[in-house]
């Protein structure tokens, strides 16, 4: 059974994920971890209403003055000694990041948890440029050892058991002496540490994403709990942090806002445990850090959700809250999504990178609860915006499924009066038969009984005198 | 066209502006816990570190300090003092305790000096520079970071006014708590890649 999955196939990828026992007893864990840990971080604050409208504000404002932003943010990068690349596409992303490590004569890389290079591929094609590249947050590396793409946007490794890292590591780690006692979860992280501490020490190149691009000094934030990011971006002699564009920040204040916003509403943390602010290479003189360092800024679809209808998509800080408290997320998992980003944010955003008729699915994967724009820290209106997809997808007939001709049935019924009546007429016996197509809707629904008489005949007997 | 240019382009076209808005500042809300001053301001700060799994200690001089650190320290073994002058300058050896200058990826145990720390968070407070690596902070098994009672901050704002005073040093470290990754079955390890145990001992300056 492959971990990589096709969006086109959603149906039956849930259906294969909910027959899934092991799947389903990891899933549980979402109420108990990451729901209780948010709520109880929110205590303390009373203010989040407030704060959250405040995040959307500053996000909305760098989106409204984005161009201004990025290059502010270029010139105060280059001021610092940095240097910024622009990428239109995933492959120019990766064409980049290529020719820095190329140029700088780089054999080895260290990656820290990124999901912007997941969106674009980018660990296969530089492995086949020849270079070395580890991944070394603790769940990025696990999944990269097993050739399985994220599940969680901040737990990439979530769906595995301790026994599954435990297999993972002894195929992999075959210096190591055979016969080791590594089925304990405190022997599994030493062990991950002392590989991958031996690759920090050798690497030339470290790669990061970036949680925020601050405009006003050219900075990039990034945060972890393991350390990775630091270890990556200060010990080998290169450091390439690749961001979207979406991810800019006028100023330091609203840096300090999404923070306290980050950290809680993902992992019900005040702060994480590592939040690192890089502004250039190393300084004349400074005992350590990189010699050099490059911002690559990727668009990849992003200029395209700037359009009114989904602009406010961009002010997502990856939070996970949304995938967190997805009833469908928790039903199903990551990797039956098929795309980078599952969940809510998934929906919303996959559509600009992946195109409509690959991801149709996606947004019609929701029950509307609504929960996730109710924790969501930037107020994205996310059913909003899946509506907007949706009403895309079948705009573009690429939803041609029973639902849509049912709908378009309906809409030609409802058009006709007498035809509408005379169908209900016949339609009332198939209600409850338990065969034919309204058995097939009814399996996973509840089908409340047919009332006596269509709604029409019993208007009209009211209006009667 | 140029990718720089046709990405500024697309954003223009659909309705980004190029021009910064007319009122720059952005209203921020300050929440009440990130206004705390003093006593309170301690008080938060140390309840936090140890909800963040460090473990705090209080020295009233360097001293007091340095035989904390002897106390819990690998025993035989020399300890990697960053190079900081008010650390670097001390009497370790009079306090029982070999030093190493410098970050080291070979010893388990390392001092470092906070150059602040945030009572909203807990968190200690690191800039980069000539005699501060970075690396004094993340190599370590036991990090035993020092800070002054007098350097604690209220809130994550004026932490991040303090940076921009110093001019952006090249790295800013935020640190709370020791490293730790939750990633196989949703556990708590500690010790992930940075240090599995984090010392805060907080010189008690008035
Ligand atoms: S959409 Fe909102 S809740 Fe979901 S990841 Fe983004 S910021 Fe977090």
């Amino acid at each position: 059974m492959s971990a990589h999955k096709n969006p086109r196939q959603f149906p039956a990828n849930t259906r294969e994920a909910l027959a899934n026992a092991p799947l389903q007893k990891t899933l549980e864990r979402i109420k108990l971890g990451f729901q209780l840990f948010r709520m109880a971080a929110m205590q303390e604050l009373p203010e989040l209403e407030s704060l959250r409208t405040a995040l959307a504000a500053a996000k909305d404002r760098a989106l409204a003055h984005l161009p201004h932003y990025l290059e502010q943010f270029e010139k105060n990068v280059i001021a610092n000694g940095g240097q910024v690349h622009w990428a239109r596409s995933a492959s120019e992303a990766i064409a980049i990041v290529s020719r820095i490590a190329r140029e700088a004569g780089v054999k080895r890389i260290v990656k820290s948890k990124s999901m912007l290079t997941e969106e674009i591929g980018l660990n296969a094609p530089l492995i086949r440029d020849g270079f070395e590249v580890v991944e070394t947050d603790l769940g990025e590396y696990i999944i990269q050892l097993r050739d399985e793409p994220p599940s969680h946007i901040i737990a990439p490794a979530f769906h595995l058991s301790r026994a599954d890292v435990t297999q993972s590591f002894r195929a992999a780690h075959t210096h190591l002496d055979p016969k080791r006692d590594i089925d304990d979860r405190k022997s599994l992280v030493r062990e991950a540490r002392q590989v991958l501490r031996e690759k920090f020490l050798a690497a030339d190149l470290g790669i990061t994403g970036a949680n925020a691009l601050i405009a006003e000094t050219g900075t990039v934030c990034l945060v972890t709990n393991e350390g990775n990011a630091d270890l990556s971006m200060t010990h080998p002699r290169v450091h390439v942090a690749i961001a979207g564009i979406e991810k800019i920040l006028p100023a330091m204040d609203d840096l300090a806002l999404q923070l306290r916003l980050l950290g809680r509403s993902a992992s019900g943390q005040r702060m994480t445990v590592y939040t690192s602010l890089r502004s250039g290479p190393r300084k004349a003189g400074d005992a350590d850090g990189p010699e050099a360092f490059h911002v690559v800024l990727v668009d990849n679809g992003r200029s395209q959700l700037m359009r009114a209808e989904t602009r406010e998509v961009l002010r997502c800080i990856r939070c996970a809250a949304c995938l967190n408290h997805c009833p469908v997320y928790a039903s199903v998992g990551g990797h039956a999504y098929g795309v980078t980003y599952p969940g809510p944010i998934g929906a919303a955003f996959q559509p600009a990178i992946s195109g409509i008729a690959a991801t149709h699915h996606l947004p019609s994967a929701s029950s509307f609860c609504g929960r996730c724009e109710s924790v969501c820290p930037a107020k994205i209106p996310l059913t909003r915006i899946m509506r907007h997809w949706r009403e895309r997808g079948f705009g573009k007939g690429v939803a041609e499924t029973p639902n849509a001709i049912a709908l378009k049935l309906f809409a030609f019924a409802a058009r006709h009066p007498r035809l509408f009546r005379a169908a209900m007429k016949l339609a009332r016996p198939f209600w409850h038969l338990p065969f034919g197509p309204m058995a097939k809707w009814r399996k996973h629904r509840n089908a409340p009984p047919a009332p006596a008489g269509s709604f029409v005949a019993r208007v009209q007997q009211r209006r009667k005198p | 066209m140029s990718a720089r240019d046709d990405i500024l382009a697309a954003l223009a076209r659909n309705g980004a502006s190029s021009v910064p808005p007319a009122n720059a500042v952005s209203a921020s809300p300050i929440p009440a816990i990130a206004t705390k001053r003093d006593a309170e301001a301690f008080a938060r700060f140390a309840a936090l570190v140890k909800e963040s799994l460090a473990e705090f200690v209080e020295a009233p001089d360097d001293y007091a300090a340095m035989r904390e650190i002897a106390a819990r320290a690998p025993k035989s073994l020399p300890i990697a003092i960053s190079p900081q002058k008010e650390i670097a300058s001390l009497d370790w050896a009079g306090a029982g305790i070999e030093a190493r200058i410098g970050a080291s990826p070979d010893l388990p145990a390392g001092v470092s000096m906070a150059d602040s720390a945030i009572a909203e968070t807990g968190s200690l407070l690191f800039f980069s520079g000539a005699n501060s690596p970075v690396l004094a902070h993340f190599l370590p098994d036991i990090h035993f970071a020092l800070v002054r009672r007098s350097t604690i901050l209220p809130g994550l704002n004026d932490a991040l006014a303090l940076a921009r005073a110093r001019a952006m040093p090249s790295t800013v470290n935020f640190i709370t708590g020791p490293s730790r990754s939750g990633d196989i079955e949703q556990t708590l390890e500690l010790g992930a890649h940075g240090p599995r145990q984090l010392v805060v001992i907080v010189l008690m300056d008035r």
